[in-house]
């Protein structure tokens, strides 16, 4: 009986714990409404760069416009593509059983830390084929040469963006490395069974 | 609630989510600070929990009950936050050493004090004993405690011996203190 007298006043010492929920709801509504403000965001994205290069492309007529079209639909097909294959089996559902939800948050942990590298690629993949298709498009690529483009003023802007990208991958990366290092050894002491 | 989820409208759910955080808000403030070190950390952790509830409510099929549904979310969303936050994890069995949290070890401790004598003792379990214990505060059966963090009955009753004998050392080294 002295177990559940210690049992009865640990219950009463921890629910007298305060805690006021009444502000919850507000906040929930509040995140929610970001979150969908960002979805819509992505969608909008999708739309204005496909849906605008393919309207240019029809209402032109231009060969480069197709290409730059073509070009565009193969990036976002091949973004879709990545992001698919690195979530396939790692959804983890929140409502999952905690050893579960932990198994699956490392499998997910370490397939965002590997999407970095393809996505590394994706981002060279496209930053080419856009100063290519740029290079062309400009009538006066004769007189300077492909050096003097990469070299220009209006392109760097692109390579400080790059380098800032390089910056944010690395930290990512490392991020996810020290997030993955405390999941593992959150599992290593929940363990299962 | 009777009706089938798919049926649920956003009203309906609105309404149930505010008696979900009516009957169960202040469990799961609780249970968040024994996850987190400082208030606005159990703030930022709660409303976590309260979004992943909000997302999840259309998919609970009632396989198991509100109260192990909303357990699982819970301790599932702290898990992650430690992960992403780097939160300090009491490593080992090892009994760490706990501050008084009293002025005067001669006063007798008033209920708030020993709640937050509690509160520290269980911060400072490992997440294992942790889980058990605060889940055994909420008065929850060793079934439900086995439904909610997916181990077995037997699992759960020697974490529960455990974690009980840790949490009783460290406030009796605290009250010494």
């Amino acid at each position: 009986m002295q177990a559940d007298v210690e049992l009865g006043l640990w219950q009463r010492q921890w629910r007298a714990e305060p805690y006021d929920p009444s502000a919850l709801k507000q906040r929930v509504e509040r995140e929610t409404r970001a979150m969908r403000r960002f979805v819509i965001g992505e969608i909008a994205v999708t739309i204005v760069f496909g849906g605008g290069s393919l309207a240019w492309a029809a209402l032109s007529v231009r060969t480069d416009a197709l290409v730059l079209a073509l070009g565009v639909w193969a990036f976002i097909a091949m973004a879709w593509t990545i992001s698919f294959l690195l979530r396939r089996g790692a959804w983890a559902p929140v409502t999952a059983t905690t050893t579960a939800f932990l198994e699956l948050s490392i499998l997910r942990c370490r397939r965002r830390r590997e999407s970095i590298g393809a996505q590394s690629v994706l981002y060279v993949l496209i930053v080419g084929f856009d100063l290519t298709w740029i290079y062309f498009a400009r009538p006066s690529r004769a007189a300077h040469g492909i050096a003097a483009f990469l070299t220009s003023g209006e392109i760097a802007w692109v390579w400080g963006v790059t380098l800032a990208l390089a910056v944010f991958a690395v930290w990512q990366k490392r991020r996810l490395g020290r997030e993955l290092e405390m999941l593992t050894r959150l599992q290593r002491q929940i363990g299962g069974g | 609630m009777t009706s089938s989820p798919r049926e649920r409208t956003r009203a309906e759910l609105e309404r149930w989510f505010d008696e979900l955080l009516a009957a169960y808000g202040s469990a799961l403030g609780r249970l968040a600070a024994s996850y987190t070190r400082s208030a606005a950390e159990q703030e930022d952790l709660v409303q976590e929990i309260a979004l992943a509830i909000w997302g999840a409510l259309p998919h609970f099929r009632g396989e198991c009950s509100e109260r192990t549904f909303l357990f699982r979310i819970a301790h599932n969303r702290a898990l992650a936050h430690v992960a992403r936050r780097r939160l300090p994890l009491a490593e080992s069995d090892a009994i760490p050493e706990i501050e008084d949290a009293t002025p005067d070890p001669e006063a007798a401790l008033s209920s708030e004090q020993e709640g937050r004598l509690l509160m520290a003792a269980i911060q400072r379990l490992p997440v294992a004993y942790a889980q058990v214990v605060t889940l055994m505060l909420e008065g929850m059966t060793y079934q439900e405690i086995a439904e909610v963090l997916g181990i077995s009955e037997t699992n759960v009753g020697a974490r529960l011996t455990r974690g009980r004998d840790m949490l009783r050392r460290l406030l009796r080294s605290a009250n010494a203190g």
